[in-house]
């Protein structure tokens, strides 16, 4: 995915070309010797964030906006800081980065910034703000598939972990199963059909008045109720792919809340919560171990804010085991949403001298390759 | 001024979903809107699979809860919107709703229902209903003339028994 | 000599400047604009390094960005703003605002008169503002604010008594509207007038009244640091405001609805 800059007008065109190239050609040689620093950028979806890290393991500062206190980094006048406000957090995200790291915008070899999948609205301003630092900096820009960066997070907290390897990212926009044959190269197994994992939770908790988000009332609940109480649907269990399809449990759940209902019979909630969990892991898991096996891989990473379901992580973390393959989970803050994992992603592009150009876009279905 | 059709289009099946869906995809032109809503479940998902299987789209069309907005490329544009996450209807400008509608593509829009002051004031609204046998129950409200244009043409579309109140 | 870059996106046109001050004096390098609907994002940065090394000059020479806040489309505005930001953020220079609808009043500067402009607003709106120009300058009559067309063509009609020259994409979808309606007091300018320019973005930046603006940043560079700069909303009107007061009361609509209002 290598992006050469077009030529430009004008003598100097060509020496800032040069230049540009020879701080791509630092920043891959800084990156060789795992001295590498890089400013990561991810404005995908709700947060606005922004990670300083050297060799693409040392996390010297991981920042979201809604950590920052904008008020003493600005003082007086300061915008409400809320979700998908990044056009108003971006700068004093990446200052308090840049301030817990310790470093300024000379002590960076590149930049990185999240180029999708995500919002379109919100994905546009963390690369138009990244590529205009780029510009004025002379730094390189990497672009990162925020579900790389998703894998990648695993071996922050991990650094045994090796490919190749097969993935599984769950959050509330995301449920794939990835191939990782080698740092940098990722083929997509497989994806949801309909619903995400993460969101299939938070909607049966809706269902079952539990609050929004529901994944954390769902499992706390499912752990005092009995799994096997009610059959619902393993979707897709026995397709020879590895898509998934949890729309289809999601209308099972509410089509037993509704005859229940109907017939005057009180619902068991831990139970149905129970039923429910299990129903969602089983086709997780057996997925996960087929594909571990035809693919013949020891090691095995869970990303995603889903991640955080201790009983998705046992069930995975025991069926792998029989299998010979050790299960690696990042600790739950690199798990939702941030900058960090970008930042990991990104030393591996820069390993593979993958550079994005000034004219990039961002897309809201980046694929993942 | 609304011109409701109740229960004008009944669907017995995730495959009628689907199939209404795709009749309705025909119809479509740049700029129109449709708004779906109904119990989770309802097959507002699935209506709109059928609407971008019509359209010609070759990606899958999943839930756009988490991310609020998926885009589809087809014969026509697909702005596929969920406002489920959203709090407040000014948070409906940090996503550029208003200059999405406008952008030139078909617009299908979940959980619209939640910022009734945020509809264009010409767009297709549909109720999907869940009847006790489990059948779908699509109720059409036409706000505006090519709202009314869209019912109708869809109605004749599916064949289904029409019924105007 | 100090040099300062302006540029806008909020409309379906890109436009960007480069100008000069050498002591009191200010002149235009350089200045390029081009429509790029739905491409700002891909297009702007480019344009910016082509101009620049046209002047030969490289961007550790900018001593001030400016950018416009709008009004204008959410997404235009939104990515000229955080491409400002970075820029300026990375040059650790001072980062100004700059009018959208003022830009294209500031191609009148040497039109003594009237100047409405109508930008689209989308949503079957306008964002109508009046400019008094002449004698190379334009001053801005009206705050920014969000209307429909006949209100405001209405309202005009009744308060104008001079001719006016219109301009703005707003007349794209609603010159015939303005027209008919204001008579002949309105002259409805070229079509190739209805957009910023380089020139004009500079001329709008260095008349800035509202802050940040960028003969203030010049003046005291801390005074525009780049992370307060904010786009131009004027949509959320007072009766929208209350509007989405009300629907947080509303209980959820389904089975399963969504929380009514904040956590």
């Amino acid at each position: 995915m290598t992006h050469i800059r077009p030529m430009l007008p004008g003598d100097l065109g060509g020496v800032l070309e040069i230049g540009a190239d020879v701080a791509r050609l630092n920043a891959i040689a800084a990156a060789a010797d795992g001295t590498d620093v890089i400013l990561a950028i991810e404005t995908s979806c709700d947060e606005t964030a922004a990670s300083v890290m050297r060799g693409g393991r040392e996390m010297l500062s991981n920042v979201v906006a809604t950590q920052v206190d904008f008020h003493a980094r600005f003082g007086g006048v300061v915008p409400e800081i809320a979700s998908r406000k990044h056009t108003e957090a971006i700068v004093g995200v990446v200052d308090e980065a840049l301030s817990q790291a310790d470093v300024g915008f000379g002590g960076l070899d590149a930049i990185a910034v999240t180029q999708g999948p995500g919002l379109i609205g919100a994905l546009v301003v963390g690369v138009a703000y990244a590529k205009g630092l780029s510009l004025a900096t002379g730094l390189p820009l990497v672009g990162v598939n925020h579900l790389e960066g998703h894998i990648l997070a695993s071996r922050l907290s991990d650094p045994e972990l090796a490919t190749p390897l097969i993935a599984l990212v769950v959050s509330g926009g995301h449920t794939s199963l990835v191939h990782v044959p080698g740092w940098g190269e990722y083929h997509t197994l497989g994806s949801t059909l309909d619903d995400a994992a993460g969101e299939a939770f938070d909607k049966v908790a809706k269902l079952l008045g539990l609050g929004y988000p529901g994944g954390p009332a769902i499992s706390r609940l499912a752990e005092q109720g009995d799994s096997a109480a009610i059959p619902f649907p393993r979707a897709m269990l026995h397709s020879r792919d590895y898509d998934f399809s949890l729309s289809g449990l999601k209308t099972a759940v509410l089509t037993y809340v509704r005859r229940e209902q109907a017939a005057g019979r009180e619902i068991d909630v831990p139970d149905l919560a129970a039923s429910f969990q299990a129903a969602l892991i089983d086709v997780q898991v057996a997925k996960a171990v087929r594909a571990a096996e035809e693919y013949g891989v020891r090691d095995f990473c869970l990303g995603g804010g889903v991640a955080a379901n201790t009983a998705l992580r046992e069930a995975l973390r025991a069926a792998l085991c029989a299998h010979g393959v050790r299960l690696s989970v990042p600790p739950l803050a690199l798990c939702t949403d941030n900058a960090a994992m970008i930042a990991a992603a990104a030393h591996v592009r820069l390993l593979r001298g993958e550079f994005l150009g000034l004219e990039a876009e961002a897309s809201a279905s980046l694929p993942l390759r | 001024m609304a011109t409701t059709l109740a229960d004008a289009i009944v669907s017995r099946s995730e495959a009628d979903t689907f199939a209404a869906g795709r009749a309705l995809a025909p119809l479509l032109r740049p700029g129109d809107v449709v708004a779906l809503s109904g119990d989770l479940g309802a097959g507002k998902t699935c209506l709109t699979k059928g609407v971008a299987a019509g359209l010609g789209i070759q990606e899958q069309v999943t839930s756009p809860t988490f991310n609020i907005l998926l885009e589809h490329h087809g014969r026509l544009d697909l702005y596929h919107f969920d406002l489920y996450r959203l709090q407040r209807a000014d948070q409906l400008e940090d996503i550029d709703f208003f200059g999405t509608l406008e952008a030139g593509g078909v617009s299908i829009i979940e959980w619209g229902e939640r910022f009734p002051g945020a509809m264009p004031d010409d767009h297709l609204a549909v109720e999907i209903g869940i009847a006790e046998d489990e059948c779908r129950h699509f109720t059409l409200v036409a706000r505006g003339p090519r709202g009314r244009q869209l019912a109708s043409a869809w109605v004749a579309a599916v064949g289904a028994r029409t019924d105007a109140r | 000599m100090t040099y300062v870059l302006a540029f806008d996106a909020a409309t379906e046109h890109v436009a960007i400047g480069l100008a000069s001050i050498d002591g009191g004096r200010r002149s235009l390098v350089a200045g390029v604009d081009f429509s790029a609907p739905r491409a700002a994002l891909g297009r702007l940065l480019p344009g910016v390094q082509a101009l620049l090394a046209g002047a030969g000059l490289a961007p550790s020479d900018l001593s001030a960005v400016a950018v416009g806040r709008g009004p204008g489309s959410f997404t235009g505005v939104r990515i000229a703003v955080a491409t400002a930001k970075g820029l300026a953020h990375g040059l650790g220079v001072p980062l100004a605002g700059l009018g959208t609808l003022d830009a294209v009043a500031w191609r009148f500067r040497d039109t003594t008169g009237l100047v409405g402009v109508l930008g689209d607003a989308m949503r079957g709106e306008v964002y109508p503002c009046l400019f008094r120009c002449g004698e190379g300058a334009c001053e801005r009559l009206d705050e920014y604010r969000v209307s429909k067309p006949a209100a405001a063509a209405e309202a005009w009609a009744a308060t104008l008594d001079e001719p006016t020259m219109l301009a703005g994409n707003g007349l794209l979808k609603y010159a015939e509207l303005f027209h008919a309606t204001l008579g002949r007091r309105a002259t409805i300018a070229p079509e190739e007038l209805w957009t910023p320019t380089g020139a004009s973005v500079i001329d709008a930046a260095f008349a800035e009244r509202d802050l940040p603006s960028l003969p203030g940043a010049l003046a005291d560079p801390r005074s525009a640091p780049p992370g307060l700069l904010l786009p131009v909303y004027t949509r959320l009107s007072d009766a929208e405001e209350a509007e989405s007061r009300r629907v947080g009361d509303v209980p959820s609509t389904g089975v399963a609805g969504p929380d009514g209002g904040a956590r």
